[in-house]
């Protein structure tokens, strides 16, 4: 069975006059029509799982989900959970409904072909969206890891070979080596800024 | 800590070939940037700079003449170094 796929990203499409060069002007409201189309799918009970996807703006989470979770019997919300509250209040509810909750964060190898590939793609946004995303996902991560035990936590790394996007999933082995491992990958703004420009 | 290769279930999907387009169309990103003699223009993917003028302002005509001619954009950058402004040139 599909999974059921609630993105932003695509909700954005369905949102009149959208063209992809404005499409920071519509952020806004294609994450409240995503928020209401998770709000209806988690009281579907045939569907006992629930995937968040995590991370920074073109980290590669669409391109994993179409590439790995293709077969999933679960909803899957992609975005960058960049916003701890926004992240809180979905787990609420898929909790409520008694889903089972995994999220799977993916972190570029390298941070600047990420930015390259923020920059070359049809949706536009100003360049702060990429380091408060990189910043703020890496937060959510850890304030979820740190405050929901029960949620099943995969790391993915995105590297770029042969022109073509892959993936590692990082093994940490248990909780607390995940915990060590995430607190040493959160970067303010300007850190990710100066990784990017440097 | 180990990583684990991943085996793709789907491999040649649209997704994977976008985020390989938008590579490869950010590459070609021209920036203007702070340079000891004055202001250099750059690719994104270089490392060395193409051009370098006395000033900024004919920096980035110059690079928006090169970006129009690639249909790509040009990235300003402050006195410090920030980005401070994306264009696309096309008005220009």
């Amino acid at each position: 069975m599909p999974p059921h796929i609630v993105s932003i990203d695509d909700l954005k499409e369905k949102i009149e006059g959208y063209s992809p060069e404005q499409a920071s002007e519509f952020h806004v409201e294609s994450a409240k029509m995503a928020d209401a189309e998770f709000g209806k799918a988690v009281k579907n009970h045939k569907i006992d799982r629930v995937i968040f996807l995590g991370g920074g703006s073109a980290s590669g989470k669409t391109e994993y989900l179409h590439t790995y979770l293709v077969d999933e019997n679960a909803i899957i919300f992609d975005s960058t959970l960049s916003n701890p509250e926004g992240a809180r209040i979905k787990i609420k509810k898929a909790k409520k409904y008694n889903k089972k909750i995994e999220l799977h964060f993916v972190i570029p190898d390298d941070i600047k072909r990420a930015f390259v590939a923020f920059l070359g793609r049809d949706r536009k946004f100003n360049v702060t969206v990429f380091y408060n995303t990189h910043s703020n996902s890496r937060s959510t991560l850890l304030w979820i890891a740190n405050n929901y035990n029960d949620i099943v936590i995969k790391i993915l790394e995105s590297y770029y070979k042969n022109d073509k996007l892959k993936y590692k999933e990082i093994e940490l082995g248990n909780r607390e080596n995940m915990l060590e491992y995430i607190k040493s990958i959160q970067y303010d703004k300007e850190d990710i800024m100066m990784r990017v420009i440097s | 800590m180990t990583k684990k290769e991943l085996h793709p279930k789907n491999p040649n999907n649209k997704y994977l070939n976008s985020y390989s387009d938008a590579v490869k169309q950010g590459q070609k990103i021209q920036q203007v940037i702070p340079h000891h003699n004055g202001w250099a223009i750059k690719k994104v993917s270089s490392d060395k700079a193409f051009r370098v003028f006395a000033n900024k302002e004919l920096a980035i005509s110059r690079a928006c003449r090169v970006a129009k001619n690639q249909r790509t954009e040009v990235l300003i950058h402050n006195k410090a170094g920030k980005i401070s402004k994306r264009i696309s040139c096309r008005t220009k």
